[in-house]
Order: C-alpha cells, then structure tokens, then sequence
C-alpha cells in the first residue's frame, strides 16, 4: 500500500494523478481505479499508454463506498493494480474507521501480488501504508513553439513514511528526507 | 543395512500371457471391440516401433515375425500371487502395489538373508529359474526403492538420492504412476512432462533445481510432487490411497416436513456448504448439482439439475445457483426429505504466460462484477474511446478484460511521464478567476455535417478551443494549473479540468 499526498506547500494540484496514471501505465494485468469524484481522463490515460481494455473504472459514490468495493477487489484476487482517488472528497467523507485499513492491509498481504495506490488530500492510512510520499510542484516551464500548450512540469517526491524504517531504532535520515525529482511532459497536441 | 526393497515385473502383461519373457520381439494382445490389440510387449517388440494399443494387423506388419500370447487375467493372477508369495517369504511387512510391484521392509533382515543384495539376487534368480524377469532395487524409503527399480540405478545410498536421480531423464516419472497417480492422471502427468520439456527441462536435476513457490503457482500440488520426486524427498510410506471420488452427495430429512421455500433453500445451502469442505480437501470443483427432493407420501421426487458454467466450490456461489432453479419450478407441497449430490471436477488452473502465476481467479470475476455493479450502477466498466477529437470523448463498456491465454499486446516503448487532467464533469464555468498565464489555442470542430437533433443520438455539431492556463482563483493565494474551454458560439469560458 503506498500512499501519494500533497506536500505543503503545495500548488493547487501536486502531480498526484500523473504519477497514479504512469503506475498503471506500467502494469500489465488488470487494474481497478475507484473514482468517487469522477475525474479521471481516459483520453489522457490511453495517451499515457494505459491500457484501457484492462482497466476497471468505477466512478463516483461515496468515498467509504470506494473504499468498501476495494476491499472486495482485494479479497477476489487477479488485479495487479488497485488505485484509490479521494482527492476533491469532502474532508467529513474521509474519516474512515482506523479498522478499514487493516481490513485492506491484511487482505493485500493475502493476496500479495496486488498493488494499492492510495491518492489522499493528507496520510489517512496511518501505519498500514508502506511507503506515503508527499509530492509537490516544483516549477512548469511553459513552451511557446506551437507543438506544445504546457511545455513541462517538475515534481517532487519526497518520502514522508516508511514502515520498513519504522522497526530502526534510528532510521536514516537520508532515507526519510530522499528526494525523487520527476519532470512532467505537456501534453503534445500536434 | 536397513531400508525397503522393491521387487517389480516389468511387462507384467507379457510375462503373465507367455509365462516367461521372451528375448525375441513379442506381444501380449487382447481384444478391443472388434479389434485386437497390443496390450505389452517386450524391448525388442518396441524397437520395431510397436506400441501399446496398436491393432495386431499392423503390429505384425511391422514385425513379420512377432511371437503373440493372447493376455490371461487367470496368468497374471498367478503371477501376482507368485510375487506376494516370494516376497512373504522374505520379509513380514510386504505391501503389493497394483500388480506387478512388491515392496518388502527389510529392516532388521540382514542376519537372516546377509545383505539386502543377496536376498535381491536370491529373489531374481528364483524368479529368472522359470524365465520370468524381476527387477529390484533397495533405498531408505519405500517410495525411492520404487524409483531405484525402475530407474534400473538398484540402490539408492540415503543422503545422496538426489545427486544419483539428477541425470536420468524426466521422462521416468511418466512410468512412476504409483506415486503420482493419488494427484494426476497419467494423461496430466504426461502433459506436464510435455510442458517441462518446453520449457528445456529434460533431466530431474533440473527440474529439482526449480522454486517450489513458483512451480506450485503454475503446476500445484502434482507439480511440487513431482519435483519431491526428482529430488528424491519422498518419505514416509507410499501414498497408495484412493483417488477421490467423482461424487459427492448429502442429505438431510425434515419432521415435520418444510413448506416455507427459504428454510429449504437455507438447508441446502447448509448442506453445500459442508461438501464445499470436502471439495476443498480433496482439491476438487463441482461441476453439476443433482437435487433430489422427497415430497408427499406416495409423490414422485422432484430432481432438479443444474450445470455450472464455471465449476466451483464457492459454498454461496453453489447455493446461490441452485436457489435460483429452486425458485424458477419450486417444488410443490411439503418437503419430507432432500439429497444433494455434487458431481466433481478438478479445478481449472490456467497458465498462457511464461512469467505470469497460474490465476484461479477466472471464475470469480464475473461474481465480483456483480457485486460492485450494484454498488455502482452504471458507473463502472472500461473507457473506450470514441474515434473524434472532441473533448472527452469516450463510452464505457462493460469490463472484459483480456484472457490469460489471450496474447498481451506488443509493449510499447516507454514514454516520458505525461501530465493527467482531473476532469471536471460537467465542464465548470469560469468565473472569478485571474489568468496569470496562458497558452493556445487548440481549435477543434466536427460533426458540423450533422443536424443539432441528430435522430440517431449522435452528438450534433460541436466547436471549442482548448487552453492551457495558469489560474489564481479568488481568494487564493496559489495559483493552479488548468485546461480551459472556450465555446465560440456563445463565446463562453469553462474550466475542462486541473492538471495534477
């Protein structure tokens, strides 16, 4: 279980979903995208080579419904990928019981070969999440030829919480303050 | 030295129907239907390219001068006989195996027969006096003394089973079907011989040397077995038990009789649910449900069947089937008595891809679907686009992603990370926004060929520009990311999304 938040001081917008996208990109199996604000863009995804015929899209509902639905996806098996957005959620519909998380914990630990990529406007999983990352913008660059509208962006991963440093008397420093710089391409309109 | 030894008559059939082993090419036939056909046969009989169940006719085709016995079942009886009597004669604890395979403890036998290797040849001599052939072999196990026999390797030294199996060909284990035959058929057995080949595994060295984790995943319980095999792990005595059987069947009675049809339907699934345990113990699936319901004195019994499209032992999923036949003809008056009989299968285990585990979760699928298209009615299923540059333009159709033993679509070269849109769904106006900074347009029209009111339901005609812009909202103190669409027909101004 990973988790992907917002790090302060974030711009309106931090690279979540770009991230969330690529991840799925990468995979070859199936992939569910549980969406209870509907904002996923197919079009961008398939041009970021999701494969779509593999993916499951389940858009809107509650967030504790999304929630609820994964754990069912879990519990089935055969999906590589599972992508959680509660992004633009309203901050009551994100206080989950403590005990749903281990519920989704213990079940990817059964099913082991499933992924959980947690997007949350802040760490709502607590100790379950293996990795959390606070991700942020850096700066964009804006390209004037007429090929590109947005020319790039560049993000910042920072790891915020690892549970594999959590059992160190003394975990690193250099682990916890590792940074990943990633540069977003604009979306090519040509 | 202590340790079991094996006695075994290889071409069973042949000795038995000739009462000796014949040096020259020979056959042992018996009739199938109307033909007649090779049943065993000797070495020499195989190097002439004969086989088991090849027509006579042509047997004698290709070895004109091929010695024929008709197979004797009273013979082969004897024979047996023969062998568990020699063998009583050596050893207290002897256990025939089938018909052709004696082992014998020798534990505590060398000061009365001397060495294992006196009593084997004592053994074979008595046996090759009357022109019969056996052949033995001795190891620390019962099931590794089987494999020394017929391995022709005789001994087997503990500790170093596996160094002595490792060159000999994989194809042995084809002939071990006394310990394979509890997990797989002989058919299965050899399939997984055919696969091991594919994938360049020809010795039991090599296939020892394979993860038992991932052989498991692909091959199960048969596969780990058959690596034990090869690595000569085998311990304990051999696991000679019955195969499972093909049915399964429960019951229950009712005083006084039922009437309500969902007590019923609880009881059966009670009764599902105690086979499901047994279905899972013997590794099986059930493929079809008889149900025998027991109605008023001197009422015929309703039978109700049912198949299932994917066999399973899911006990809700098994119920949930037979629930809905019960209530499409529910039975007709009181319910005395009812008896579930689960005809079995063995589970599906599929494996198209090299790299990919074997994936038994084909028949949950369509389960789990269901159940999330209740919790999400008509909001789920795959994108797929529509060929037109208009603004998310996409349908979703139902989920039926590709199979595990459809072919993955070429990979396509790795692409630099490209930025994601969080759509706003429908499109936002825009209001109170200060654009910091902006870039475009992308214009875009289509279907200006087409009325507004198209009867077909297709979009009408539609225009926009598309913008990248850099928005400070009002009262925000950070500005953000976003795509704009501007409406020239009515020279409006919406927010697509936010670029995240």
């Amino acid at each position: 279980m990973t988790e992907l938040v917002p790090a302060p001081p974030a711009l309106i917008g931090a690279g979540l979903t770009s991230l969330a996208v690529h991840a799925a990109a990468g995979c070859r199996g199936r992939i569910a995208w549980f969406d209870p604000g509907d904002r996923l863009d197919p079009c961008g995804a398939s041009r970021a080579s999701l494969d779509l015929g593999q993916l499951l899209w389940l858009r809107g509902g509650e967030a504790v419904t999304a929630l609820r639905a994964a754990l069912l996806v879990l519990q089935a098996g055969g999906f590589e990928l599972i992508v959680l957005d509660l992004l633009d959620q309203p901050e009551t519909s994100l206080r989950f019981p403590r005990v749903a998380w281990f519920r989704l914990l213990r079940a990817l630990e059964r099913e082991r070969r499933t992924a959980l990529l947690v997007l949350a406007p802040r760490p709502l999983s607590g100790t379950c999440a293996n990795r959390v990352y606070g991700v942020r913008y850096v700066d964009w660059r804006w390209d004037s030829s007429a090929r590109l509208l947005l020319g790039s962006v560049h993000i910042e991963m920072q790891l915020q919480a690892s549970r594999r440093a959590l059992p160190a008397r003394r975990p690193p420093t250099s682990v916890l303050d590792a940074t990943l710089d990633i540069t977003l391409d604009g979306e090519s309109v040509a | 030295m202590n340790g079991f030894l094996c006695g075994w008559l290889p071409e069973f059939h042949l000795q038995g129907a000739a009462k000796h082993m014949p040096r020259p090419p020979a056959i042992a036939t018996e009739r199938m239907g109307p033909l007649e056909v090779v049943a065993g046969l000797n070495p020499a009989a195989r190097a002439a390219d004969i086989k088991p169940g090849l027509p006579v006719a042509q047997a004698l085709g290709r070895c004109p001068g091929l010695l024929r016995w008709p197979r004797s079942l009273a013979d082969e009886r004897t024979l047996t006989e023969r062998l568990r009597r020699t063998a009583d004669a050596m050893s207290p604890h002897v256990q025939i195996i089938g018909t052709d395979v004696a082992l014998l403890d020798f534990h505590g036998l060398e000061r009365l027969h001397g060495s294992w290797r006196r009593a084997a040849s004592a053994w074979v001599t008595g046996f090759g006096a009357n022109g019969f052939e056996l052949r033995t072999g001795f190891a620390a196990q019962p099931a590794l003394a089987l494999i020394a026999t017929r391995s022709k390797l005789e001994e087997l030294p503990p500790g170093g089973e596996g160094a002595q199996l490792a060159p000999l060909p994989i194809h042995l284990l084809a002939d071990l079907h006394e310990l394979t035959g509890t997990l797989a058929t002989a058919g299965e057995v050899a399939e997984m011989l055919l696969l091991f080949e594919r994938w360049g595994i020809r010795t039991l060295g090599a296939l020892a040397k394979l993860p038992q984790a991932a052989l498991a995943a692909r091959l199960g319980q048969a596969g780990i077995r058959l690596r034990a095999l090869a690595r000569g792990e085998v311990d304990g005595i051999l696991d000679t038990s019955p195969a499972p059987a093909m049915t399964l069947a429960a019951g229950s009675q009712f005083d006084p009789p039922l009437v309500n049809l969902e007590v019923f339907k609880a009881a059966v699934a009670h009764a599902i649910s105690e086979l499901s345990l047994q279905l899972e113990q013997h590794d099986r699936v059930a493929e079809y449900a008889q149900l025998r319901v027991i109605q008023e004195f001197k009422r015929p019994e309703a039978i109700y069947g049912h198949s299932f499209a994917a066999p399973t032992r899911d006990p809700q999923t098994l119920a949930a089937q037979i629930g809905l036949t019960l209530e499409h003809t529910p039975p007709s008056g009181e319910i005395h008595a009812f008896e579930i009989e689960l005809r079995l299968a063995r589970p599906r285990r599929v494996q198209a891809r090299l790299f990919s585990a074997a994936s038994p979760d084909r028949a949950k699928l369509p389960k789990l679907l269901g159940l999330l298209s209740e919790m999400f009615p008509g909001r789920m299923g795959s994108p797929q686009l529509e060929a037109s540059h208009r603004p998310q333009a996409f349908a979703l159709a139902p989920y039926s992603p590709r199979g595990e033993s459809e072919a993955e679509p070429a990979p396509t070269a790795p692409q630099a990370l490209a930025l994601a849109l969080r759509v706003y769904r429908p499109p936002q106006p825009l209001n109170h926004a200060e654009i910091v900074r902006r870039a475009g347009p992308w214009r875009g029209c289509g279907n200006w060929w087409r009325e507004a009111s198209d009867a077909r339901g297709d979009s009408g005609p539609w225009a926009c520009d598309e913008w990248d812009a850099e928005l400070r909202m009002h009262g925000m103190e950070r500005s953000g990311l976003y795509r704009l669409l501007h409406d020239p027909a009515h020279d409006r101004w919406y927010i697509l999304g936010r670029y995240d």
